[in-house]
């Protein structure tokens, strides 16, 4: 471990002065400067395409700049690679990365540096008391033997970072970590990083949760289009400023207009629902979950992570098989539930994970937005390429797509822009039904506005839309009503003034089934659900495996 | 921008060169006869070739195509024995279409990787070959056998022969195919993301099957230009042929990770191999030194894929 006690807390651990980097056609970094003091957690915050990825890459030795430079406690220095950096003790935090899924946890741990017994193997036993130590502080109690790839996204999360540091790290970098944390992960995450701040080591801290920042950051940077708007301490400023600052917005214009770009209640029109989700269940993921659209209606699916939410979207889309439930849109039941027929009937299910799940990211964006309304766009199977460019230039142009041109590849979009296609390509198809799976994460604020007030425009224009978000925020302004579930089940319903973020949060923390019970003492309930809440990610990838 | 433009059009430059560098070494080279040679050996793996480009872009290999070519091969002298050229022909493209279809079930059902489950199926196919004929060769009737070889001579059209006009057919039907309709696009879709396919509503398993029928129905093709070009039939017909039309694909351009070619590309490289091969012949060169030239021309092409792939991206994400 580093024995790193900041002798001078004002000269920074690393200095970036001035950094230039430029890719064909655009310039990512525009004379950047950054600098971490020891001990600080520093939040690094920009719309996606600011530079702020580039900024990291460039610290984290994957990218080197083409003008300006890095300097190391004073000195210049010039990172070869990712490995110079991490020998530098420079550390990135990515779930993935340096991390290998079928070793156990201690393995992963230890990685390169096991106890040998005498005979020069690997003392197992020292190995898994060492690897115990080693994650003590971080709140995660499982069994150290057991592989990697068998723990949940947290706690994978939690054994990088834990690894990270004990390799001697005197500068962690941290990006959207809590995006796939249980709000207990969060807590400890947030602990850990204090504990980071307290040895002297910096962090460098980057979301698009606003809460966090303010929580756990000292110091913010602001990036925007490639140059650096502002630095200084986090204390200084307040929301409205960080969000003005980030989007180049006139912060009156930012209050007039809220913080999110809903407007409101939607005007009820049929009576007739467009959507009849009745009892769907699935082992160990949905227990009769019954979910009524009607057109014209923003309807929010709320609950905790592993609450069903996501299950409950694909089980409507055709996408998970079921073993009891029917989906019934328009009046007309699915017979047979699969994604070809749902997206038939109307259907249309923007997925949870945009790389994944939605976007192909070798084809271009007019393959992407074309891609479920081709049977629409085709005549006897021939696809009419007049059809596809008139459609794909409408949607780029109503959604605001940035990119040089329609036959730009998707992967090489922002997030924003990415999720913007995903959109255009269901919007294309015509459908009856939006179901929104987290469709703000992790896109910048600019998009995220844009995409919130298309939610409001397109139910207005008589489309059912199912709205799933973990921010409750979000959940509350955009929805007319809201079905909170927990445990897979549907733990209650709220609408008209009911629907309040004290609202949704009371119905997810409500005692389940016995109705006694006055003081449902949260602090007694989060330790007992850890294993479940452990486990619950995982359930994803199972169920993505069915065909 | 110039890396993708080095990766889209890399390979038209160097067929040209090659073009080039073979006309000025050589006097032969660029006569009516040499040149209708080059395209008719360019035939049979640019048939492979064009079926295996499907699968690939699809995101799989088709490791049996040799295996159908031979059992195709010898069903069609069979046939044509007992029923007459024209249904011997007719066997020969069907039996191909169907152990495609087999085999694409077979992939898409099982889930295992394609590449072992057609290692797999390529022995149990070439084991079918050997059970079909004994182990012996199979011939048609020798007054048939003018009547049977009529698929590999030279046609009225220039005396290019017959082979290569096959080849044209079946390249334009697949690339339509892939260009430009919605099964093409669902085919780019799956190989280039299997789950978003499946969430935009494209039925994957029968587009999967699909590219395995049609890559059979070339390799059955194959097997008839080779079994006529022979004028016989056997077990070990095209042995390892596989493995070039896979090269053919991968030196056009066409991406080994799925999602990403066309079908042109695969052409450009199987005239790269044969212009190689008749480089050497013409030249006098010793051909053991071939099989060195051509590995090294794949490492480069998936070298340089990869490496073009590992550009960094623009910002953003």
């Amino acid at each position: 471990m580093s024995p790193s006690t900041s002798a001078q807390p004002e000269a920074p651990l690393i200095e970036a002065a001035g950094v230039v980097k430029r890719f064909p056609g655009v310039l990512a970094l525009d004379g950047v400067s950054f600098g971490l003091r020891a001990g600080e957690a520093h939040a690094l915050v920009g719309e996606n395409g600011a530079g702020k990825s580039t900024l990291l890459k460039v610290l984290t030795g994957v990218y080197r700049p083409d003008a300006g430079g890095l300097r190391l406690r004073g000195e210049p220095v010039a990172f070869g690679g990712p490995f110079d950096a991490q020998r530098a003790g420079i550390q990135a935090i990515h779930q993935e990365i340096g991390l290998v899924p079928l070793m156990s946890v201690a393995r992963n741990l230890l990685l390169g540096r096991e106890p040998r017994n005498r005979l020069g193997l690997i003392d197992m036993r020292a190995l898994h008391r060492a690897a115990e130590d080693l994650l003590a502080p971080y709140g995660v109690r499982i069994d150290v033997r057991r592989p990697l790839r068998s723990c949940g996204v947290g706690t994978q999360q939690m054994v990088a970072l834990a690894r990270a540091v004990s390799v001697d790290a005197r500068v962690v970098v941290m990006d959207e970590p809590t995006s796939s944390l249980e709000p207990r992960e969060v807590e400890t995450l947030f602990g850990v990083i204090r504990d980071l701040r307290a040895r002297g080591i910096a962090v460098v801290y980057v979301s698009h949760r606003l809460d966090e920042l303010f929580r756990v950051c000292s110091r913010v940077t602001v990036l925007r289009d490639g140059r650096m708007v502002h630095t200084g301490d986090l204390a200084d400023l307040d929301r409205l400023r960080l969000v003005s600052l980030m989007l180049g917005r006139d912060m009156a214009e930012v209050r007039a207009e809220g913080m999110t770009k809903f407007s409101g209640d939607h005007e009820r029109a049929g009576d007739v629902p467009v959507l009849e989700a009745r009892g769907l269940t699935r082992r160990h993921q949905l227990d009769g979950v019954s979910v009524t659209v009607r057109p014209g209606e923003v309807v929010g699916l709320g609950g905790l992570l592993g609450s069903g939410r996501s299950e409950t979207a694909k089980a409507i889309a055709g996408a998970l098989p079921l073993d009891a439930g029917t989906v019934v849109v328009a009046g007309t039941p699915l017979r047979w539930p699969t994604t070809a027929n749902a997206t038939k009937a109307g259907i249309a299910m923007l997925p949870e994970d945009r790389k994944a799940e939605g976007i192909v990211p070798a084809l271009s964006i007019r393959e992407n937005i074309a891609l479920a309304a081709l049977p629409g766009l085709s005549r006897a199977g021939i696809v009419s390429d007049a059809r596809i460019d008139r459609i794909v230039g409408t949607f780029m142009k109503r959604l605001r797509i940035k990119a040089s041109s329609m036959h730009q590849r998707v992967g090489e979009l922002s997030g924003g822009n990415q999720q913007k296609v995903l959109l255009a390509r269901w919007l294309a198809t015509e459908p009856k039904v939006l179901l929104l799976d987290e469709p703000t994460r992790g896109i910048d604020v600019g998009a995220k506005a844009e995409v919130q007030t298309l939610i409001d425009e397109l139910a207005r224009e008589g489309l059912g839309v199912l709205l799933i978000s973990s921010d409750l925020e979000e959940l509350v302004e955009g929805a007319d009503r809201v079905v909170v579930l927990r445990d897979g089940a549907v733990a209650g319903e709220l609408t008209g003034d009911q629907v309040s973020e004290q609202g949704v949060m009371a119905a997810i923390a409500a005692e389940p089934e016995p109705p006694a019970a006055a003081g449902p003492a949260p602090g007694d309930e989060a330790p007992g659900d850890g294993a479940p809440a452990d486990e619950a990610p995982e359930a994803d990838p199972a169920g993505k495996d069915e065909n | 921008m110039r890396a993708a433009a080095l990766r889209d059009n890399g390979i038209v430059v160097a067929l040209a060169g090659l073009v080039i560098a073979l006309s000025l070494s050589t006097d032969t080279f660029l006569t009516k006869g040499n040149l209708v040679n080059v395209l008719d050996q360019a035939a049979v793996v640019g048939l492979l070739a064009c079926g295996m480009t499907l699968c690939i872009v699809c995101g799989m290999f088709d490791l049996s195509v040799s295996a159908v070519l031979a059992v195709s091969a010898v069903v069609s002298v069979l046939v044509t024995k007992s029923a007459g050229v024209p249904a011997g022909y007719a066997a020969g493209i069907a039996t191909g279409t169907l152990m495609g279809t087999a085999t694409g079930l077979v992939v898409a059902l099982s889930r295992v990787h394609s590449f072992i489950a057609t290692l797999a199926l390529s022995i149990v196919y070439r084991g079918l070959a050997v059970v079909i004929t004994g182990g012996a060769i199979v011939y048609p009737h020798a007054r048939q056998l003018d009547a049977f070889q009529t698929l590999s001579l030279p046609t009225v059209l220039g005396g290019i022969t017959a082979p290569t006009l096959v080849l044209a057919a079946v390249a334009a039907a697949c690339w339509l195919l892939l260009a430009a309709t919605v099964f093409g696009r669902g085919v780019y879709a799956v190989g280039g993301n299997a789950e978003a396919a499946r969430l935009s509503g494209i039925r994957t398993v029968p587009i999967r099957v699909a590219v395995f029928a049609i890559s059979g129905a070339c390799a059955g093709t194959a097997g008839l230009v080779m079994t006529t070009r022979a004028g016989s039939a056997q077990a070990g017909l095209g042995t390892l042929l596989e493995l070039t039309a896979i090269a053919a694909v991968v030196i056009g351009g066409t991406s080994i990770f799925g999602g990403e070619g066309a079908v042109w590309r695969c052409l450009a490289g199987a005239l790269i191999l044969t212009l190689i091969s008749n480089g050497f012949n013409l030249l006098g060169w010793d051909s053991t030194y071939k099989q060195v030239i051509e590995g090294l021309l794949i490492l480069a092409a998936v070298t340089l894929d990869r490496l073009l792939r590992g550009t960094p991206a623009p910002p953003g994400r």
